[in-house]
């Protein structure tokens, strides 16, 4: 079954300072399919999660997400077009308790502004409450409910992780991007991931994948692109890109 | 005196006090390279610089060159035990409450100078004689030529030292990436120590040499410093070819400004170029310096 | 949470209200009124500088110069020009608050700290101009004779009854400052504090939040400075240098940063302190950056906050402790 492609990156160059971090990538991202992204240490996977959430702009090429540019585009606009991630070192606002971080998350579902809440009108009265519920019901799904008055830095490591995808999930993404979900997690903890990805693709969210964890990639992904020192050199299939030997040798390194 | 014997006596003088702009900027960015914080004890390495200089001088009565290298070592010492005490022993290392400490070290040791040293301004000698010298019509004081000496072999030293000593590379790869070079053994810690010793020691400088021609006080840091840092912004903050460029320009324009439109408003003129510059060209004229990447 | 906080909260601006109107009743030296009227003024401005510092991670050692701009703003169109004072206070607001998106907006698109310095160039600049341009703002010996601001026939001419005035407008901050803090825009706020990067993903543009909440807290010192005019009748460039600024983000922090109620008690107790300290006006600085420098390196959350984050993972450990479970920091 072909789906409709929902993100399709251009021939995208990335230069640091005259160091490609990413040279001449293309691939594509099929709407409610998990893509995953894999390849070795400074292969250049982080650089291009960041540069379809508009962290940095290419330095040359193109990302399309549902037919619009959006390569040129701040973060917090990308975030509004329905693409939201989480980091590979972790990004929770520590200075917030755990229900306020999935309350930010929700930024793009509300509306009001400076004046307004100053004045908390009836509008943001009404706001906030379907605010806390949303935020209440995420915690819920995330098993994470009976610690939402915790400040979050107070969670232990797994629960942070399942936190920020919770925060990134609150703002209704059409794609969910991944930065290394179970790095650092124990056998069980990363088999619970395993499962809440699947139950995140199930509510038809697209998912970009980003992932040292070979069982899990080839477990649970329909499609995969390979990076090595910035380039694309394989992408399809979990068994596809298996048999590959370009893939075997960068990973298994050259003789 | 003709208008251009005028203007390039305002350019002289700009470049004097430009210089000790240059020195203190590059001070604030070996600091910021080090450590990403903005550190305001730099004002004081500058004001201490010129009253250590004049307490061991003036009153101890040291030779001129024992308590030049004195003053600098004091500080430098300072420099050090900044990093050591406060700094390192701070619960928070956030960005913020790193500024904020610098800002409190400051106040704490401008206020302790005035009671050391008094409010008023205390001179000091040039380094020597204060015959005028003649240049094509312009008049400057060697103290001047001193300046520029001693600006330019530090200069030299620190282009020597960043790019061709061990240390030096070890301190400009830690700018780059700490990470990374703590993963190749270099001790991020000691760095940061030896980048609040360097600034002390480059502030002193720049503290003691001026000090003859403006005279000194508990409190001659501040505007020193703060254009300083404008002119570390005007040529790239992080940059030290910048900071020299931006120095030198800022005190040209300075001496300009001040001498051509109007004195009252001298010391707005610097300000009123950084804001300028955060407008319109906020990387400075030659860029930022080398910086993490996100 | 939200709705407990909501609570707890509105009964703290009932007890702060309530002990507003009876303070009064119990204090009869001017002196004390007085020292109360300049710990409201200051509070207003700590308040606004705290949502700036505190919830947003950005600092501001130009916060004298807003609070010098409300003043002279102030000053100059009432005494001078002869314009109504209640509206002329609303001009102030909006002049500052606009030059503040000017010095503001450029520093805070950069990332790391300009806005310190950016703010830091621009308040020595408004000084130098307080000073110099003698001949509207009457240069480093003042500006005098700044009518009492009044209601139809009554006037605001003593401490008395400038502490209903001032605690009024110290009220109305602060609830307007709760509010904020506990909407949308505080919980960005506090996000940009907490990860710039990270909240810039989720759909907030930080560049506006940062300036927005930059020209409220001036908007604050600028309406602080009207009432100081208003109420001293005098003002001079020396009220607002540097040291100002110094002393207002001394407040912040030890209150604590974040805190809204924190501010109030920063300003308070460093403003009595200041009051103390004011037979030996030279260890005024060495005070200030002592204070400033141990705070923050042994108890960076601020006194107030700090203590209260004490006592919560106290609450926690027990709470845990009694369910059998063990508690880690």
């Amino acid at each position: 079954m072909n789906s409709e492609i929902i993100l399709k990156a251009e021939g995208i160059r990335k230069y640091f300072g005259g160091v490609a971090a990413l040279n001449d990538v293309s691939f594509e991202v099929r709407r409610n399919e998990i893509t995953a992204i894999i390849g070795p240490n400074g292969a250049g996977k982080t650089t291009l999660i960041n540069l379809i959430t508009g962290i940095y702009p290419p330095t040359s090429g193109k990302i399309i997400f549902e037919g619009k540019t959006i390569s040129r585009l701040k973060p917090f606009h990308i975030a509004y077009q329905g693409i939201t991630r989480t980091f590979q070192n972790l990004q929770v606002f520590h200075n917030m308790t755990v229900l306020e971080n999935v309350m930010v998350g929700l930024h793009t579902q509300t509306e009001s502004e400076f004046l307004n809440c100053l004045l908390h009108l009836p509008k943001v009265k009404r706001e906030e409450r379907r605010v806390a519920e949303e935020g209440a019901s995420l915690l819920r799904f995330f098993h994470l409910e009976s610690k939402s008055d915790w400040l979050s830095s107070s969670l232990p490591y797994g629960e942070q992780k399942r936190l920020e995808i919770a925060r990134a999930l609150a703002g209704k993404p059409k794609l969910l991007l991944l930065d290394e979900p179970v790095a650092g997690l124990n056998i069980r903890e990363t088999e619970e991931m395993a499962e809440l990805i699947l139950k995140i693709k199930k509510m038809g969210i697209t998912i970009i994948l980003v992932e040292h964890d070979m069982n899990l990639v080839m477990g649970i992904s329909d499609k995969i692109t390979v990076l090595n020192y910035g380039q694309k050199i394989s992408g399809g299939t979990p068994e596809e890109v298996q048999k590959d030997p370009k893939v075997i040798q960068a990973y298994l390194g050259e003789e | 005196m003709g208008i251009y014997e005028q203007i390039l006596q305002f350019v002289l003088t700009g470049l004097t006090i430009g210089a000790i702009y240059a020195l203190v900027a590059l001070g604030f960015n070996i600091i910021h390279n080090a450590t990403g914080i903005v550190n305001f004890v730099q004002c004081e390495f500058v004001t201490l610089g010129g009253m250590m200089m004049y307490t061991y001088y003036s009153l101890l009565g040291i030779p001129l060159i024992l308590s030049f290298f004195l003053s600098m070592a004091t500080i430098i010492l300072l420099g050090a035990l900044i990093e050591r005490g406060p700094i390192r022993a701070a619960r928070s290392k956030a960005i913020i409450v790193l500024v904020f400490i610098t800002i409190g070290l400051s106040s704490t040791i401008r206020g302790t100078a005035l009671l050391a040293w008094g409010p008023d301004n205390v001179p000091l000698p040039s380094f020597s004689g204060e015959n005028v010298i003649r240049i094509l019509g312009a008049a400057i004081l060697p103290q001047h030529l001193w300046i520029f000496g001693i600006t330019v072999g530090v200069v030299i030293f620190l282009q020597y030292f960043f790019h061709r000593t061990l240390i030096g590379k070890a301190m400009r790869a830690t700018a780059v990436n700490r990470k990374a070079a703590s993963l190749m053994g270099i001790s991020v810690n000691r760095m940061v120590l030896l980048s609040f010793a360097m600034s002390g020691g480059i502030g002193a400088v720049g503290g003691m040499i001026i000090a003859p021609i403006t005279t000194s006080s508990y409190d001659t840091g501040i505007m020193l410093a703060l254009k300083g840092f404008s002119a570390a912004i005007l040529g790239g903050y992080g940059n030290n070819a910048g900071a020299v460029a931006g120095g030198l320009i800022l005190g040209v324009l300075e001496s300009l400004g001040a001498g051509l439109i109007s004195s009252k408003f001298k010391n707005a003129f610097a300000f009123l170029i950084l804001l300028l510059v955060l407008f319109f060209k906020p990387t400075g004229l030659l860029g930022y310096g080398e910086s993490e990447r996100v | 949470m939200a709705p407990f906080t909501r609570k707890k909260e509105t009964l703290f601006l009932i007890i702060f209200a309530l002990a507003i109107i009876l303070i009064p009743l119990f204090v009869k030296n001017k002196y004390h009124f007085m020292v109360m009227n300049i710990v409201g003024l200051n509070t207003i401005v700590v308040i606004g500088l705290n949502l700036l510092i505190g919830f947003t991670g950005q600092i501001s050692l130009g916060h004298a110069a807003f609070y010098g701009m409300g003043a002279y703003l102030s000053a100059i169109f009432t005494a001078t020009f002869g314009f109504p004072p209640w509206p002329t206070i609303v001009l102030a607001m909006i002049i500052t608050g606009m030059v503040a998106y000017f010095v503001g907006y450029p520093s805070l698109k950069l990332k790391g700290h300009y806005l310190v310095m950016a703010t830091l160039g621009f308040s020595i600049i408004v000084h130098i101009f307080m000073v110099e341009l003698d001949r509207i703002t009457g240069g480093p010996s003042g500006f005098p004779g700044i009518p009492h601001l009044s209601i139809g026939a009554f006037v605001f001419d003593n401490d008395f009854k400038n502490f209903y005035l001032i605690w009024t407008f110290v009220f109305f901050c602060i609830l307007v400052s709760v509010n904020l803090v506990n909407s949308r825009v505080g919980r960005a706020l506090k996000a940009i504090h907490g990860s710039e990067v990270a909240a810039n993903t989720l759909g907030i543009d930080t560049d506006k939040y940062k300036t927005k909440v930059f020209v409220l807290s001036a908007v604050f010192a600028s309406l602080a400075g009207s009432l100081y005019a208003h109420y001293i009748t005098f003002i001079s460039p020396r009220s607002f240098d540097f040291y100002y600024s110094i002393q207002a983000v001394t407040m912040v922090i030890v209150g604590g940063m974040g805190s809204v109620w924190g501010a109030f008690f920063g300003a308070g107790l460093l403003t009595v302190l200041s009051e103390f300290l004011h037979v030996a006006e030279k260890y005024n600085i060495i005070a200030y950056g002592a204070i400033l420098t141990l705070v923050l390196v042994f108890l960076p959350e601020g006194i107030v906050v700090g203590f209260y984050n004490f006592y919560r993972r106290r609450k926690i450990k027990s709470m845990i402790e009694k369910r059998g479970g063990e508690f880690r920091v």
